[in-house]
């Protein structure tokens, strides 16, 4: 009597974790939720992924195809936005070669984002409703030499099993992709996207990602961002006009 | 287990640890020519090209011709000539705070702006490329890369005897994959001073560079010697090679023209620094190039930003500071924000103490830079964010105004204009109460 209650608990319990609330894969203010701090205009860097083929031996790093899965992960994560209503800016690395001004600022925003993807995979991403992550300065003037309200990072990490080690442990791709967006004007990271832990492997493998890459990251990047809200345009608080503040304090300035 | 397997097991355990000692040992560079098969072609070849293109999709090139130029010039005086039709020297720098530069099998080799920041002269560049070019003309990644097979390989025979052992090796290995065993930089060192010698530069660079390296001014790497350990010591290797160049007589250094090439990147990369949240490296660097160039506004400015990013910090000698200290120094920067420890800090006298100090001397910097320049306007940026942390509002709003006068279209009018906008509340609400009192 005992057994069959047990492997019904189980199966509950596994159940539960597989059909985990959609809101599992983000972590968003309560500002961004509510539609405050949510962007109608978002300006992606050009995204990253990586691309790590697991043989029996070792692991390598493929570069090449690294370059153009980012291409697939670029398309991806601009389609799940505009899917929403966002006006979407993603830029290319030849876009930002090409303007010595914006490499600079393009380079020192993703120093900056990366010191604090680091401490928001360490720490909990939970921490990001508490406004814990502050990209600072740099991040406010690349939004506003792009002219858009945030500034969008993604970023693709796959590790990916050669037939021979696919065949000795059984487990195919390890994937993980985070997008954060991070506002230009609190400069914090509003909203950050990662696909809930159980659907982060899957046993297709490096042939399989090679032989259909735009299916596998969109599938990836629909799942990651299937919790992302519709753009709030309306929502979005628009500040006075720069000169008027300028005046206004001038005048406080004279009394 | 019985006496005589256990024998058996111990034996076989030292057999493979002496054999792995000579594979780890013998590892030397070849200077003729190496062919490659076709698999360490793919890894070591290829993948450098790969590489190169990786670097320009993440717009890490730096791309400044005259610094490029530089790089290059000096790198081509000093190449030997390639031994294999798969190298080609070329030079190029990255886009990168950090002080470093690195050599790959094709022939490529990148100097870091951050360690191009940190020479003084053409003479220590030269003795940065002529390291590393021999990390080229030796096949040190053939060699590795073969030396690596082997110890993998030995790795596991170890690790199936000895179980835990072998992993630890393992490990090992994994931190060489991104250097050269010590034998080979220790090679690479010895032959950089041959290669200076014969050439026009002050080979007495050769240990500088070194010295330069060891400067820890955050105090955030733990000096621990490993038996692993990829790269022989810093001071041990300008120990060995001050000896090395001795007798060498003193050749080219021209600062002068080597300066008046980098004195652009050596100020972004003090910004980078800035903004990277390492402030004492930052205030190093800024306050040796304001000596040296005393009537420069803009490196002044860089001064009193580098006290500011300074903030509650304390100031400290480096050789005070214990491995233990150096690893939580470190261990703060990864698990805490920045706002969490500068926080933390004010929470002591201490870092209220300091915190007050440092904005004074950001503050006398600035003040000397607006003396210097009346109409240098990063300078009343500075002191408005001095003023907003001292708690002083209408300072600081006259210092963005003063900013904003002077740079109108600056690239971060958005920002002063988005804490004027919180400075004026604050003035309004001033005013408010001040007639409440009045009354």
């Amino acid at each position: 009597m005992l057994r069959p209650l047990v492997s019904a608990l189980l199966a509950a319990g596994v159940a539960a974790l597989l059909m985990q609330p959609a809101s599992a894969g983000m972590h968003a203010t309560k500002e961004f939720e509510a539609g405050d701090t949510r962007p109608r205009t978002v300006a992606f860097l050009p995204p990253h992924a990586t691309l790590i083929k697991r043989k029996v031996i070792k692991a390598e790093e493929q570069i090449e195809e690294g370059a153009e899965l980012s291409k697939f992960l670029a398309a991806s994560v601009k389609n799940e936005f505009a899917k929403q209503g966002y006006e979407v800016r993603m830029l290319t690395p030849d876009e930002v070669n090409a303007n010595r001004e914006l490499q600079e600022l393009v380079l020192d925003a993703d120093r900056r984002y990366i010191e604090l993807l680091n401490q928001v995979r360490l720490k909990l991403p939970r921490q990001i409703a508490a406004r814990r992550y502050q990209a600072g300065d740099e991040m406010r003037v690349l939004a506003t030499k792009l002219g858009v309200d945030a500034i969008g990072f993604a970023d693709l990490v796959m590790i990916a099993s050669a037939p021979g080690a696919l065949f000795l442990s059984g487990s195919g791709t390890q994937q993980m992709l985070t997008v954060s967006v991070i506002d230009g004007q609190t400069a914090t990271i509003e909203a950050y996207f990662v696909p809930p832990a159980l659907r982060r492997g899957a046993f297709t493998g490096y042939e399989a990602v090679i032989a259909d890459p735009a299916g596998k990251i969109g599938d990836m990047a629909g799942l990651t961002l299937r919790d992302l809200p519709p753009a709030a345009a309306t929502a979005r608080a628009k500040p006075d006009n720069d000169n008027d503040v300028v005046s206004d304090v001038e005048s406080l300035l004279k009394k | 287990m019985t006496r005589k397997s256990l024998c058996a097991a111990i034996s076989a355990a030292l057999l493979a640890l002496a054999l792995l000692q000579t594979m780890v040992a013998g590892a030397q560079g070849i200077y003729a020519p190496v062919q490659l098969k076709a698999k360490e072609y793919q890894s070591l070849i290829d993948t450098s090209r790969q590489l190169h293109g990786y670097f320009d999709q993440r717009s890490l090139l730096f791309t400044d011709p005259r610094v490029v130029e530089l790089v290059a010039g000096v790198g081509r005086g000093l190449t030997p000539a390639p031994t294999d039709d798969y190298m080609q020297y070329r030079f190029f720098v990255l886009r990168d705070p950090s002080p470093n530069a690195f050599a790959l099998p094709n022939g490529d080799i990148y100097v870091h702006t951050g360690m191009l920041a940190r020479l003084a002269d053409t003479a220590q560049l030269a003795a940065v490329l002529g390291h590393e070019l021999n990390h080229v003309a030796g096949h040190h990644g053939v060699v590795d890369m073969r030396a690596n097979n082997k110890k993998i390989i030995a790795g596991m025979v170890l690790g199936g005897v000895l179980g835990g052992v072998g992993s630890v090796i393992g490990i090992g290995l994994v931190a060489s994959m991104y250097g050269f065993s010590r034998e080979l930089e220790q090679e690479a060192d010895d032959r950089a001073v041959g290669i200076l010698k014969a050439s026009p530069y002050d080979a007495h660079a050769i240990p500088e560079i070194y010295e330069l390296l060891a400067k820890d001014y955050e105090g955030e790497r733990p000096r621990v010697s490993t038996i692993w350990s990829t790269h022989p010591q810093l001071e041990a290797r300008a120990l060995r090679t001050r000896g090395q160049v001795a007798d060498a007589p003193v050749g080219r250094r021209d600062a002068e023209a080597f300066d008046d090439v980098v004195l652009s990147l050596r100020t972004m990369t003090i910004k980078d620094y800035i903004q990277d949240d390492y402030p004492r490296t930052a205030i190093a660097l800024a306050e040796d190039l304001s000596r040296r160039y005393p009537a420069e506004p803009e490196l002044l400015t860089l001064v009193g930003d580098a006290w500011s990013a300074m903030g509650a910090r304390a100031e400290f000698d480096e050789g005070d500071l214990s491995n233990g200290q150096k690893r939580r120094n470190a261990n703060q920067r990864v698990f805490k924000t920045r706002q969490e420890r500068e926080r933390a800090l004010l929470q002591t006298s201490e870092g209220k103490a300091a915190l007050a100090e440092h904005l004074s001397k950001a503050q006398e910097a600035y003040m000397r830079t607006t003396a210097l320049a009346a109409d240098f306007a990063p300078a009343y940026r500075g002191l408005g964010e001095v003023a907003e942390r001292l708690g002083e509002p209408r300072a600081a709003a006259q210092a963005y105004v003063d900013y904003l006068q002077r740079a109108p279209d600056a690239d971060d009018k958005t920002v002063i204009v988005q804490r004027l906008r919180a400075l004026r509340d604050v003035l309004k609400n001033q005013e408010t109460r001040d007639v409440a009192t009045a009354r």
